[in-house]
């Protein structure tokens, strides 16, 4: 690729103009500018290939196939290792392919949308409040030429992260999720990558056995209401620029009980709470870590009648901050002001 | 809460428990708030050896990390020794020596950085200290044979307790990627279901 644009250098210098596009790598970009690059990039480009993501103690590894034709991205996500799963996408359309008797089945159903279709489409302006980016020179991923890119928090209430970015696309070809001390608790990582190839309908046609199972989900966003169920729930205590970004009453999914749901972002990192009545097995001031995301459980006790409910607090968040968290849910009455 | 309980208990942690035991146990939880408080701060003591770890649904977790945990020395030095995921285990530990390791966790070399969380029931100020824990392996090592030497290999029968606790978290942690990918989107979050499906 640099060889590709060595004839620009040589154009630009020897005629004397200054010859720089928006798509140009070698413009001199702001962090904010490369994380919009990559926004575009991850839904307008055409690429394939194979992923690693370490999270915990436990490594997968995907190949992704993505195009876009029509305005419809299409992507096809699958697993290299264990049980064979595929996630196929087209539009808002996603089919899971799997194997009978795989655990997802008794989970949730419902499948994000592809791995680059948005990420991190947020206002990136608002991120500097929180976080500090800075770019960091240059380095090599995937057989190919990145810059480095740090958004680093200012405080310890969230995490950082640290990007490598394609320097011609934009692409994420790594990506670290590290704690206030720089311990790294993700690490995603291309393995190998084509960008703007061609893609073929076979690249994008999943490998079904005889026996697969086939589950169909729609990216669609529902209804505005349905994400804003009226929760008689809330946090007195958040870390500093977290807000709500929807609330909803769900099912749990193992019993079909009823689970108030809270979400909520700084632009960036997010957590999940989820309050439920006090189960009558299996109860316990939890701490799971997985990675970066934590799973805290608290009781709380002030909704009427004295009842007990089970605070779960889900997030890439330290662990102490998921506990101050799940310690300050409190009902609120309906007929408070 | 009486001794055949701690009995009870203890075997239900140490994956020795038969169902009669595990049913007890859980029939005795609902009513006595002791027990309930202690078999709580078991479960914490073990996420927080699993700190790092991940979750799985076959809820193996008991007896995974139960059996990496050495009985320890008979001197009673508060210790837990990594033992490589061997099935160690010499005998059922005394019930006095529960206390004493819950206050002294220490994680052999295998476990990089654990944490030990103290806090008590009504404490708002949460203790979160890295622990350098090293530990000398002073018990026998196990056979090769006694191993279980892949995840899916391991004794997860007497597990039934954890398994709910565990499964609950999974599910959380997986309606949270889920949710996160598809509202804020982005590589990590999706990956990051995948990584969760595939446990």
């Amino acid at each position: 690729m640099r060889f590709a644009r060595l004839p620009v250098h040589l154009l630009s210098m020897l005629s004397g103009v200054l010859l720089a596009g928006p798509l140009s790598a070698d413009v001199e970009r702001s962090p904010t500018e490369w994380l919009d690059l990559m926004n575009r990039s991850f839904v307008e480009t055409s690429y394939d290939g194979t992923f690693s993501y370490f999270s915990g103690d436990d490594l997968s590894t995907l190949r992704v196939v993505h195009t876009i034709s029509n305005g419809v991205q299409r992507e096809r996500l699958v697993h290299l290792n264990g049980a064979p799963r595929e996630i196929v996408r087209n539009g808002d359309a996603v089919e899971c392919i799997m194997q009978p008797g795989d655990e997802i089945l008794a989970l949730e159903s419902s499948i994000p949308s592809g791995p680059f279709a948005r990420a991190f489409s947020r206002a990136f302006e608002d991120l500097s409040k929180h976080y500090t980016l800075s770019l960091h020179g240059t380095d090599r991923v995937a057989d190919r030429s990145a810059i480095r890119l740090a958004i680093m928090p200012r405080d310890v209430q969230r995490y950082g992260f640290r990007l490598w970015l394609d320097e011609d696309t934009g692409l994420l070809l790594r990506s670290e999720l590290v704690d206030i001390e720089g311990t790294k608790l993700e690490i995603f990582q291309f393995a190998t990558l084509e960008v703007g190839g061609p893609i073929t309908e076979q690249d994008l046609t999943p490998q079904s056995g005889a026996n697969s199972v086939k589950s169909h989900m729609s990216l669609a966003p529902s209804a505005p209401d349905a994400q804003r169920h009226a929760v008689n729930w809330h946090a007195e205590w958040l870390p500093d620029g977290f807000t709500m970004a929807s609330s909803d009453i769900r099912r749990t999914p193992s019993t079909a009980k009823p689970v108030a749901t809270l979400m909520y972002s700084d632009g960036l990192a997010a957590f999940s709470v989820f309050i439920e009545d006090m189960p009558e097995a299996g109860f316990s001031k939890l701490v799971s870590r997985i990675g970066a995301t934590v799973a805290v459980s608290e009781i709380v006790t002030n909704a009427p009648g004295s009842t007990r409910h089970l605070v779960t607090v889900v997030g890439e968040i330290p662990t102490p901050i998921a506990q101050r968290i799940a310690q300050s849910i409190r009902y609120i009455s309906e007929d408070a002001p | 809460m009486s001794e055949q309980l701690k009995e009870s208990l203890s075997a239900v942690m140490d994956d020795e428990a038969d169902e009669f035991e595990i049913r007890r146990v859980l029939n005795e939880a609902t009513t006595d708030p002791e027990l309930r408080g202690v078999w709580e701060r078991f479960h914490l003591v073990r996420s927080v050896m699993r700190a790092e770890g991940r979750l799985r649904a076959t809820g193996a977790l008991s007896a995974q990390f139960w059996s990496r945990v050495d009985v320890a020395d008979a001197a009673g030095v508060a210790g837990v020794v990594e033992s490589g995921g061997g099935a160690l285990r010499a005998s059922r530990p005394a019930w006095v020596g529960w206390g004493q390791r819950i206050a002294g966790v220490a994680v052999a070399s295998g476990v990089a950085a654990a944490v030990i969380l103290g806090f008590g029931a009504n404490d708002n100020a949460v203790v979160l200290a890295p622990t350098i824990a090293v530990v000398e392996p002073v018990a026998a090592i196990p056979s090769p044979a006694a191993r279980a030497m892949f995840d899916d290999e391991v004794d997860s029968r007497a597990d039934v307790p954890v398994s709910v606790d565990r499964q609950r978290a999974q599910a959380y942690m997986l309606h949270h990627a889920n949710h996160v990918a598809l509202t804020n989107g982005g590589v990590v979050p999706f990956v990051k279901v995948a990584a969760f499906e595939s446990q």
